[in-house]
Formats: structure tokens, C-alpha cells, sequence
């Protein structure tokens, strides 16, 4: 005879199982709809859990209720709406910058910033514009419908001329690279935004950089990801050195190398590109013990014309503080689905030259880098992982243990063809998704003829399908379920691009798997702007004298209202 | 000084005061009771011990510091505390449900606006906290087929409804 035990879990209240399965993954959560009804209706009944699933949210804590804030059911509203409208290509409102023509510029979480003041060879002010609509009468207006932007006006001495510079409005931080000197060297100046003062969490509020070699440095780009900066020197006939800086401690998590590009996984590892005779491909860094933990090769025999990567500014979750107006400041998004672009030019020849991008999931990527026994690890210990992943004696400096390209690349990346995308920008990519221009057959014409596309790769294939059963008792079901069958493309077969190197004349193929599906933006003109950049919620597009904003950010709660929500 | 408490299976406890005063009910009923014991009708004997044995241990704990809302919402669970949760399944689902009926549940207003209380919850949010993330590690990893295995959920979809579920949930499969 069978005794049969009794269910435990299912017999407790249900706030209590809500409180269970919030620990959980949202996939697993979702997942759990599967093991009963009673489970299934606890999923898809708590406003909190289907929040999560819908932002992807992992391992942060959303207090509710917030005191007139936003309740989860009005968050979970805004973020469909969100969605929706990205879904549909269709922004909920629109304005334009006006700036100086080739300024430099940087984006981070929902600010744009750029030169203005330009004299020669620099800027003597920086400008920072919020790219969220806030207020409903600026909507109506489109005229004026321009957020008063922060104009910092810098000459005071200290800092004459900058080339360039990072902010992060969430450490009050911006680093402002001086002009190169007379003697070669440039000075790095920590300030706070709101004041320009020296910041008063930087370990040192100036820092020269000087690398001894004897070459010139021209140009030097910096990326600021947490506690770290990374400088980027270029030289016309020299590689790429690079550093990196922890403005907070003061310490160099990176030494000068010679690195072609660097871009920041999160706060402990980074991720490093190299492009030289005896190695191309990425190396995994680990800031906090200054060492490569696993070289990734990428499928090249021969030295690249140009590498670099393309991606988004660090994510974080902030104090809802900012309430109604913008909820989506204290939303992080999806470390799981995130991706890094990598853009290459293989050889020069032909009219263009040969460039082909590569798209990298992060998860991914630290997904193969672990052992078969640790497959089941959680994804959020990553970090704790790799930390004790590699004897500290075994792998010192630039290296690592090596992995060949076939066993991680083809199901981590996909490869994009020369054509396939067009003209990608430093910062296109956001989260999971990458804003680019494709060049595709008109089918009416000749074939010859070829249209250009602004549209979104989305490499986060859960909102195209989880879509179904979380709108399947909505009114909006059926004009979501249109909408996203209209331009929208899911790509999941491997596919095969034949790269051409340059000056051996070889040609091979490479291979890539990584499923993403194509979101049009028709409503985004593929003229005449020539560069596009995209942040969060926000698209920009950029010609010679101004920016034009396409806000897919429904304002706040208000907005939800105004459409009888 | 110490309160007494009588336990649904009628065992009476003497306990310490400054440890009883770290569950938010039993704080509460000290008032009302003057020297009378207090009454759990809802809580067993064995499972008052668990708790208390919990309460004790961390008797001394400082506060967790409130933080914005971005804290990490991690299921790590400290040495002391993974073996004091390493019970039977029984065991593990009576503390949870005690630890919610005790009040042990983290309520954010009250920790913000009363800082009396603040002090109380603190160490009590944790023992329902680690059981619920004790049960959150116990499905993490495991097939559907698994889980109800493990917690004996009776799968009551018909074979059609599952399929469509499985449906579904596709897009959650590859993470």
C-alpha cells in the first residue's frame, strides 16, 4: 500500500508561495505555471511575479508597496505599454537637440551628453539633455517640447579645452580628458556634474596619463563602467593602448596594454579585444585580480584592418524616488540577455571595404565558460564563480586558458554579413536589443534596387512569445498580436557568412546560431541621419546640426491615464 | 526577567524576555497579558523550539541597513542558518507558517516608520526569509517533473491543458 504524502507547498497561503517564487529565476517562475493550478493561477495572479517576468528581473528586490510611488500594478502597465510600443516601431513622442556639428558624445542611462563650445581640438562645455519625456504640457507642444537640459560651462582654468569625457549621473561623476598638452601627456579630471568640482568619492581628483613609449597618442576615448575608467589611446601608426582606472581606490585594474578595444561585463570582469600576428580574440578580465581568465578565439588566421566593440552603458537599479514621472528609472534590465556588438573590417578592398559585425551574449559567453559540473550553478553567482574558477598562480597577466573558437562561439554569436547591417554606432546596442540600418531587396523594384530599414535586433526571444499567454486576457491582445506579426522576424537557424580576409585573398565561413528576431522601425526615416544610437527607451538619430529623440518611454502613469487605461 | 508561552499542544515555555520580544506577535501580547501566559494556538511545540533556538542565535545581530531598493535578491543562506533549516520537509513548511503567523514576515513600512518595531523584525524577517529561500533552492534546477516529485504536487492539467502550458512556456526554456 502507497501512503500518500502531503503537499506542503501548495497548502500554503498564497502570499507566502508568491514570496517563494520571487526568489526564482523569471523563467523558472513562468515555469512554474506547469507543475499545477494552483501554482499556475498564483503565477499568473500576482502582480509582482508577472512584473518580474515581464522586465526579466533577477535577484533585485521591488518593494511593494511604495509609498506614492507606483503600485506594481501601474509598473506592470507602463511596461507593457512600453513594449508595445516598441513592438509597433511607433514612439510615443518625439523632439530635437539642436548641437554642434561633430561633437563628441556620450550616453548613459536615459542622459545624452555632448561638446558644445567647440574650439580646436576640444570643448569648452558639456551639455547633458534627459532623454525621458517628463511632463504631459511638453508632449502636447511639440515645439517645445525640449527637456532644460544641464549646460556645464568648464574654462575655469583648471580644464580649458576637453576631448573628451564619461558621466554617470548616478555617482554625480563626469571625467573630463584634458586636450593633449605640450609635453605629450593628458591630465584626467574626476568632477562632480552638478557642481564641476573635484568629485569627493575620487581617490585622487586628477590623474595624468603618460605612457612611455615614445609614441604620440592623438586621440584618447575613455568608458566608464562603476569604479572603472577605461582610456583608450590611439596613435595612426601604433596599436591601441588602453588602461584602466579605478577612480575610486585609485588603483590601475589594468595596466597599459596593448588592447584594441575593452567593454565591461559588469563590475568585477571586462572583456578585452585583441587583434595582433599571434592572437585574435577576446580575453575575460577580471578587474579585481588584474588577470585574463579565458581567451575566447575568434575565427581569423589573419590580422584585422580594425576591431572594435559596440555597447551599452552599465546598467543599475536606482531608487524609485524618481515616482510617478519615470518608473523606469528603477528598473535594471535583463543581465541575461545583454549583448555586446563587435564590429570589424577584415580588409579595405572594394569600394567600402569588407565589415562584418558580430553580435555576443553575455550570459552566453560566461555560460560556456564553465566546467559541465557547474552547469546548474545559478547565474547570479556567476561572479562568485569565476572569482574561484582559476588559480591566481596558474594565469597571470594577458594570460588565460585558451578556448577555440568552435566550442564557444557559433551558439554564443551570430555573425552579420557586410550589407546585413550597415553603419552601427558605439552606442546602438542597450540591453538586448541593437538599433542598426539594413540594406534589403526591394521586392516591388528591380532587383538591383535596395531600400534601407532602421530597425531593432532583439536577442531576447521571451517577450515574442511569453507575449502570448500575458496579453491573452488583455483588451490590447489582438492589436498586440497584430502588431508584432507585421515586420517582425524571428531568426533561429544557424547561419553561414563567408568572411574574406585581406591581403592572403582567403575566404572561409563562419558559422553562428545565436536566435534573435527583427523589429522594423518604419517610423524612424533612414535618411538623413548618419548615425543612430539607442538607450534604453529612447532612439536617436543624429545628422549634422542636431538630434532627433524618438521616445518609446510612455511618461510615467500620467500618460496611462490620459489614454483611459 | 522571562514570559511564558503555551504552545498549541499545551507545552509550556519560560523564555527570556529579550528573546521573546524579538517576534513581533509575542511583543505585542506581552502588553495585554500582564503576568498571564501567553497562548499560541497556532504554533507546535517543537517548531516554537526551532524558532526560538533561531531568535537566540541572532539574539545580537545589528539591523540589516534599509538600502534603496536595489538590494540583491540573492538565495544565499549563512552557515549557522543552512544548518539550522536542514530539517524534513515538515519541519521546513511549520517554520515558514509560524514565522508568517509570528509576524516574522519583513513589512517595509512599519521597518521604516516604526523604529521600535525596526529592531524586532530584523532578526524575525530572516527565519521566514530562510525558508522561503530554502524552498526556492529546492526547485531551482529540477525538472517540472522533479519539482512535483520532490514536494508530491499532484499534477491535476489534463494532458491536453499541459500541453498547451508547455506551449507556452517555450520561450522560458532557454535561459
Amino acid at each position: 500500500m502507497t501512503v500518500t504524502r502531503p503537499c506542503y507547498l501548495t497548502e500554503l497561503p498564497a502570499e507566502i508561495l508568491e514570496e517563494i517564487l520571487s526568489y526564482l529565476h523569471p523563467c523558472l517562475i513562468a515555469q512554474c505555471r506547469i507543475l499545477n493550478r494552483a501554482l499556475k493561477l498564483i503565477v499568473e495572479s500576482s502582480i509582482e511575479l508577472q512584473l518580474r517576468i515581464e522586465l526579466g528581473i533577477d535577484g533585485y528586490i521591488m518593494e511593494w508597496p511604495l509609498p506614492a510611488v507606483i503600485s506594481a500594478h501601474e509598473m506592470l502597465k507602463v511596461v507593457q505599454k512600453r513594449r508595445l510600443a516598441f513592438e509597433t516601431g511607433t514612439p510615443f513622442t518625439t523632439w530635437t537637440l539642436d548641437a554642434p556639428q561633430q561633437s563628441q558624445y556620450e550616453i548613459s542611462n536615459g542622459v545624452l551628453g555632448y561638446g558644445i563650445l567647440p574650439s580646436s581640438s576640444g570643448y569648452n562645455g558639456i551639455r547633458y539633455e534627459n532623454l525621458y519625456p517628463t511632463s504631459k504640457s511638453k508632449r502636447e507642444d511639440a515645439n517645445h517640447n525640449k527637456e532644460p537640459g544641464k549646460e556645464i560651462i568648464l574654462g575655469d582654468g583648471l580644464t580649458p579645452r576637453v576631448a573628451d569625457f564619461s558621466f554617470s549621473f548616478d555617482d554625480n561623476l563626469q571625467v573630463l580628458v584634458s586636450v593633449l598638452s605640450p609635453d605629450e601627456t593628458r591630465t584626467i579630471y574626476f568632477r562632480t556634474i552638478d557642481t564641476n568640482e573635484p568629485h569627493p568619492q575620487a581617490a585622487s581628483t586628477q590623474i595624468v596619463l603618460k605612457p612611455r613609449d615614445g609614441i604620440l597618442r592623438t586621440r584618447c576615448l575613455t568608458l566608464l563602467s562603476h569604479s572603472h575608467i577605461s582610456f583608450a589611446l590611439y596613435a595612426s601608426n601604433a596599436p591601441v593602448l588602453h588602461v584602466i582606472y579605478n577612480w575610486r581606490t585609485g588603483d590601475y585594474a589594468l595596466p597599459y596594454q596593448n588592447v584594441d578595444d575593452i567593454a565591461f561585463l559588469n563590475e568585477h570582469f571586462a572583456l578585452l579585444l585583441l587583434n595582433s600576428t599571434d592572437y585574435i580574440g577576446l580575453s575575460v578580465y577580471n578587474l579585481d585580480r588584474k588577470q585574463v581568465i579565458r581567451r575566447l578565439k575568434l575565427p581569423f588566421r589573419s590580422v584585422l584592418r580594425s576591431a572594435y566593440f559596440i555597447t551599452g552603458p552599465p546598467k543599475r537599479a536606482r531608487s524609485p524616488s524618481s515616482g510617478k514621472e519615470n518608473p523606469f528609472e528603477s528598473m535594471t534590465f535583463d543581465p541575461k540577455v545583454e549583448v555586446i556588438g563587435l564590429q570589424l573590417t577584415a580588409t579595405n578592398e572594394g569600394p567600402r571595404g569588407y565589415h562584418a559585425y558580430g553580435v555576443i551574449s553575455i550570459d552566453g559567453l560566461l555560460r560556456k565558460m564553465r566546467s559541465p559540473s557547474d552547469i546548474n550553478l545559478d547565474i547570479d553567482q556567476h561572479d562568485a564563480y569565476m572569482r574561484q574558477s582559476s588559480a591566481p598562480t596558474a594565469e597571470q597577466g594577458l594570460e588565460g586558458v585558451d578556448i577555440q573558437w568552435d566550442e564557444w562561439g557559433p551558439p554564443v554569436m551570430r555573425w552579420f554579413d557586410d550589407g546585413d547591417i550597415f553603419d552601427a554606432s558605439f552606442r546602438s546596442i542597450s540591453g538586448s536589443r541593437f538599433l542598426v540600418r539594413q540594406r534589403r531587396k526591394d521586392k516591388s523594384g528591380a532587383l538591383s534596387r535596395r531600400r534601407n530599414v532602421v530597425c531593432i535586433l532583439e536577442f531576447n526571444l521571451r517577450s515574442e512569445v511569453r507575449s502570448g499567454y500575458i496579453h491573452s486576457r488583455d483588451n490590447e491582445a489582438t492589436a498586440y498580436n497584430e502588431a508584432r506579426t507585421v515586420g517582425t522576424k524571428v531568426v533561429r537557424a544557424e547561419t553561414v557568412i563567408k568572411i574574406n580576409e585581406g591581403g592572403t585573398g582567403h575566404a572561409f565561413n563562419v558559422l553562428s546560431s545565436l536566435p534573435y528576431r527583427v523589429i522594423d522601425l518604419p517610423s524612424i526615416p533612414s535618411e538623413p541621419y548618419y548615425d543612430y544610437y539607442l538607450d534604453g527607451n529612447t532612439v536617436l538619430g543624429r545628422d549634422d546640426t542636431r538630434y532627433d529623440i524618438y521616445s518609446f518611454c510612455p511618461s510615467g502613469v500620467r500618460q496611462l491615464e490620459d489614454n483611459g487605461d | 526577567m522571562s514570559i511564558t508561552i503555551v504552545t498549541s499542544d499545551n507545552e509550556q515555555f519560560c523564555v527570556e524576555k529579550l528573546v521573546a520580544q524579538r517576534i513581533a506577535l509575542i511583543e505585542d501580547m506581552v502588553e495585554n497579558a500582564g503576568d498571564r501566559p501567553i497562548p499560541l494556538p497556532n504554533v507546535t511545540a517543537s517548531v516554537l523550539r526551532k524558532i526560538l533556538e533561531y531568535c537566540e542565535h541572532h539574539k545580537n545581530d545589528p539591523l540589516p541597513p534599509y538600502d534603496d531598493g536595489s538590494r540583491s535578491r540573492t538565495t544565499h543562506i549563512s552557515e549557522w542558518d543552512q544548518k539550522f533549516i536542514t530539517v524534513d520537509q515538515e519541519m521546513l513548511f511549520e517554520i515558514i507558517l509560524a514565522a508568517n503567523y509570528l509576524e516574522m514576515k519583513p513589512l517595509l513600512y512599519v521597518r521604516l516608520n516604526v523604529p521600535r518595531v525596526q529592531c524586532l523584525t530584523a532578526c524575525n524577517a530572516v527565519a521566514g526569509d530562510i525558508g522561503c529561500k530554502t524552498v526556492a533552492n529546492m526547485i531551482k534546477g529540477k525538472s517540472p517533473e522533479e519539482i512535483r516529485k520532490l514536494f508530491n504536487i499532484v499534477n491535476n492539467f489534463t494532458p491536453e491543458e499541459e500541453a498547451q502550458i508547455r506551449k507556452e512556456a517555450e520561450w522560458a526554456e532557454d535561459r
